[in-house]
């Protein structure tokens, strides 16, 4: 006890003195990251689960197990020539084993496909050329609809469209948008983009329109990879 | 002008327009040096030369970008033709003219481009500003090959 009353001005000036204030701070945070560790650790675990249940699940409606993509670098070399159309010159060509139609991706998500393929080049149409047309869904709202490049003419901020979304479709700005794997060129579950802004189709009024802030930066492609298989 | 001299412009600016970076203040957009070239060459050769000339820069220009290709050729042919059958009346020395020429060989294009795209109130904008910068380019890729004709000795 008497130990105790003798020692608290030292531990009353040792705040003042900085090497020990933040061994304090560094005790605080210790235990702050032993709690999100364990809550981690929780979370990794509840994740575990849901994927062996997901397994259980698969193999009991004998649902086909999504393949695995078999990608292929390539260095982008060029860009289009002209104002109208919006598209890249890769390195790689068929005898890399490109083809025309593949699929384009980079980290961030979804490129384009491929157009125009050469011994040791090819082009590829950029998602946010007019012509270049994906089919895809918003991820939480499971909503389909067709992605492609929008109107820009101050093309400071290249956007798509998302059109035909359903009329009474209801969904989260900021939403992410992702391929939904019908058309036979662009496997599921590609990361397109982010819904931005949604509005009925002006001419129609049936189906909604959605600008769709693309998730890659095209103004900053300098590698990319092929989708072969 | 010689051969080598008319296939060196060509390569250089096809190169140049599809390599220099777009530009940001002006909306992403990129220069266009061909439409140029193709008013120089309808304005300053022969008919036949001005002719391939316009053909083969548009082939360049549609290999170089996600274009249906001969579109641009086809344009760039038919603004020769028109060149040719008028240029009579022009003066090509005078930058109105060589400015004129350059607008319209890039409004052109972009008037096709813009219907196959899909024209709308944005496209009409797009279109002036792309004729714009390449009335501005004009004079300067007749300076620039007429300086090099007069190194040259081929004038």
């Amino acid at each position: 006890m008497i130990f105790v009353q003798l020692g608290t001005p030292f531990v009353k000036l040792g705040d003042w003195i900085p090497a020990v204030h933040s061994r304090r701070q560094l005790a605080k945070q210790t235990e702050e990251l032993h709690a999100e560790n364990e809550s981690l650790r929780r979370q990794g675990n509840a994740f575990a689960e849901i994927g062996r249940e997901n397994l259980r699940l698969r193999q009991l409606l004998n649902l086909k197990e999504p393949a695995a993509f078999h990608t292929i670098g390539a260095r982008v070399i060029g860009h289009d020539a002209s104002n109208w159309w919006k598209s890249i010159q890769i390195d790689r060509g068929t005898q890399d084993g490109i083809r025309e139609n593949m699929p384009v991706i980079n980290a961030d998500g979804l490129i384009g496909k491929t157009i125009s393929v050469t011994r040791g080049e090819a082009r590829v149409l950029l998602l946010t050329d007019p012509n270049c047309k994906v089919s895809a869904l918003l991820q939480d709202s499971r909503e389909p609809g067709i992605v492609s490049g929008g109107e820009n003419v101050m093309g400071i901020d290249p956007h798509c469209l998302m059109t035909y979304v359903d009329r009474r479709a209801q969904f989260k700005n900021g939403e992410t948008v992702v391929t939904s794997g019908l058309g036979g060129v662009f496997p599921k579950g590609i990361p397109i983009g982010a819904a931005v802004r949604v509005r009925l189709n002006p001419q129609t009024g049936m189906y909604q329109d959605v600008d769709v802030r693309p998730a890659v930066d095209f103004h900053r492609l300098e590698e990319v990879e092929v989708i072969i298989e | 002008m010689n051969f080598l001299l008319l296939t060196g412009s060509l390569l250089f600016f096809a190169a140049l327009q599809s390599r220099l970076p777009t530009l940001w203040w002006l909306g992403g957009l990129r220069i266009e040096f061909l439409p140029a070239l193709v008013a120089y060459g309808a304005l300053t050769l022969r008919g036949s030369r001005a002719l391939l000339l316009a053909l083969t820069a548009g082939f360049i220009q549609d290999a170089l970008s996600a274009a249906p290709f001969g579109m641009t050729a086809l344009i760039y042919g038919v603004f020769a033709l028109v060149i040719i059958g008028v240029r009579e009346a022009l003066d090509r020395d005078l930058p109105w003219v060589q400015m004129g020429a350059g607008a319209i060989a890039a409004g052109a294009t972009s008037l096709a481009a813009s219907i196959v795209v899909g024209f709308s109130f944005g496209a009409v904008v797009k279109i002036l500003l792309v004729a714009a910068v390449s009335a501005i380019v004009a004079p300067l890729v007749f300076l620039a090959i007429d300086y090099v004709r007069l190194l040259a000795g081929t004038t």
